[in-house]
């Protein structure tokens, strides 16, 4: 039998608040919009906000009238981040599988942990009082053998503490919950599965499979597992999802290039589906551009330097391809393949010194208007007027290509 | 007990083999102080406004005392009670 934990950082924005500013610690707060919108939203609150009825996702006004002696305090995500990372890291100590849900929730598996660290609830123990010793925020820790209760165990006392739902009580623990405490059951499948009579998490499970199969459809028949603690779902092993650290391109081309407009030609053609990809990839710009050459004796040369600024623009990034080119000792024979890369993605908005942001919010809306025309119409729809001079180049599609394998190859 | 968070100019070394040691200090009257030993070095949080501090349990004048350096704004800082 498996043995999952469901972690949950209490309070989580709050609680990191509270490290920076300690007095707020008997006091109900709130943590609103950033410093910009001071007025916004309520993001997340502490007990005290939670007890007097405040709601996360009401306004703020509304929420200091149920709670006159609110404190707001702007979000400050970048204090959140750290702070998750490092209770990931503790994680970490005693598994390398964890899943992430959200900034302030991971499940974690450690049934091959037991060996080393003790039984789930041992190893629970551990993370909650490392987590508070190390980062001074409060978990709770959830153990089950699979994510459904471990979440579910979670939920149930709350700070700082530990639940277990074992194949032994969980009739009397889990059963005895709201069917509407159960992960993915919503305020609407509450109500339909209220109308079948069925009110905790007990009564789904020993509900009529086949009813549940009508009224909810496949859905029903999930549920009715997961109340039954049958979920299979694996946890995710960390890393799996591995964060993107570049983007390139590369082409090997039909001739033989010599001529240095022809070289530019080419990486205006890779730089376009660079950009375009860089731009979809939601990464920000980049900061290095990184070349490799190929000439027709299969030498292979590569180089990489910083852009003036962080850039997606096709052609700044092209612009530094073809500097970087220059500046490559290549042996000077006809080059065979190209491919430009970009690494080093910040998602910080450019400052310039002397406050030329209009051009750059010119070249981003120009950015935008192709890569628009190129969703509606195909990436062929718009060209550079450089690559027209070939025309088998400017036929090529190298993004299209890039994500989509070749229709047939008979 | 109240503290309050006082930031201190400190004298430290970068290890060869990497890591960071408090040697000396300047406390607010000026007085220069020698770090005689470090005990341990942990992630704990403070009792003052802190996220993340690191914790170096130090010895002055053959007495303990917490060091916190904050990475985030390469700062150290001591704990007060007022």
């Amino acid at each position: 039998m498996r043995c999952i934990l469901h972690s949950d950082l209490n309070n989580f924005y709050a609680s990191c608040e509270i490290l920076r500013r300690p007095e707020l610690a008997d006091v109900p707060i709130a943590v609103c919009g950033s410093l910009k919108d001071r007025h916004g939203v309520v993001l997340a609150k502490n007990m005290l906000a939670k007890s007097a009825g405040v709601k996360t996702g009401e306004a703020l006004w509304q929420a200091k009238k149920k709670c006159p002696g609110l404190i707001d305090v702007p979000a400050d995500f970048p204090a959140y981040l750290r702070v998750s990372k490092a209770v990931r890291k503790i994680y970490e100590r005693f598994t390398d599988k964890i899943e992430p849900f959200g900034i302030d929730e991971c499940w974690l598996d450690v049934t091959e942990s037991k060996y080393l660290f003790g039984d789930g609830a041992q190893i629970a123990d551990r993370i909650r009082n490392t987590v508070k010793s190390e980062c001074g925020v409060t978990v709770s820790v959830g153990v089950s053998w699979n994510k459904i209760f471990a979440k579910l165990a979670s939920d149930m006392k709350k700070p700082d503490a530990v639940t277990v739902i074992s194949p032994e009580n969980y009739r009397e623990t889990a059963w005895k919950l709201p069917a509407s405490d159960l992960l993915y059951v919503g305020g609407a499948t509450a109500k339909k599965l209220r109308f079948l009579g069925i009110e905790t998490i007990g009564d789904l499970a020993r509900a009529d499979e086949g009813k549940l199969l009508q009224e909810l459809g496949k859905w029903g028949k999930v549920l009715f597992e997961y109340a039954n603690g049958r979920d299979a779902s694996p946890v995710r092993q960390s890393g799996s999802e591995r964060e993107i650290k570049s983007i390139g391109n590369s082409l090997t081309c039909y001739r033989d290039l010599s001529e240095e407009d022809e070289i530019y030609m080419l990486f205006l053609l890779l730089s376009d589906s660079v950009s375009s990809r860089l731009a979809e990839s939601g990464l920000g710009r980049a900061c290095t551009v990184k070349i490799s050459v190929t000439d027709n004796d299969l030498n292979h040369f590569g180089k990489q330097g910083r852009t003036k600024n962080p850039t997606r623009n096709a052609k700044e990034i092209a612009d530094c391809a073809i500097a970087l080119f220059r500046a490559l000792k290549t042996e000077g024979k006809p080059v065979r393949a190209l491919g430009v890369a970009v690494s080093d993605f910040t998602t910080a908005e450019q400052l310039d010194l002397f406050g030329n942001t209009e051009k750059e919010q010119k070249i981003d809306r120009a950015d935008a208007a192709i890569s628009g025309i190129r969703r509606k119409y195909g990436n062929q729809a718009i060209q550079r007027a450089t690559v027209l001079q070939d025309e088998r180049l400017s036929s090529l599609d190298i993004k299209g290509e890039h994500v989509v394998h070749p229709e047939g190859k008979i | 007990m109240e503290y309050q968070k006082v930031c201190l100019e400190v004298y430290a070394k970068f290890l060869k083999e990497g890591g960071l040691r408090p040697v000396e200090f300047l406390w607010t009257d000026g007085v220069r102080y020698k770090i005689e030993r470090v005990k341990f070095i942990e992630n704990a949080p403070s009792r003052v406004s802190s996220i993340l501090p690191v914790r170096y349990t130090v010895v002055i004048e053959g007495k303990e005392k917490y060091f916190y350096f904050e990475p985030e704004e390469m700062r150290w800082f001591v704990e007060v009670a007022v």
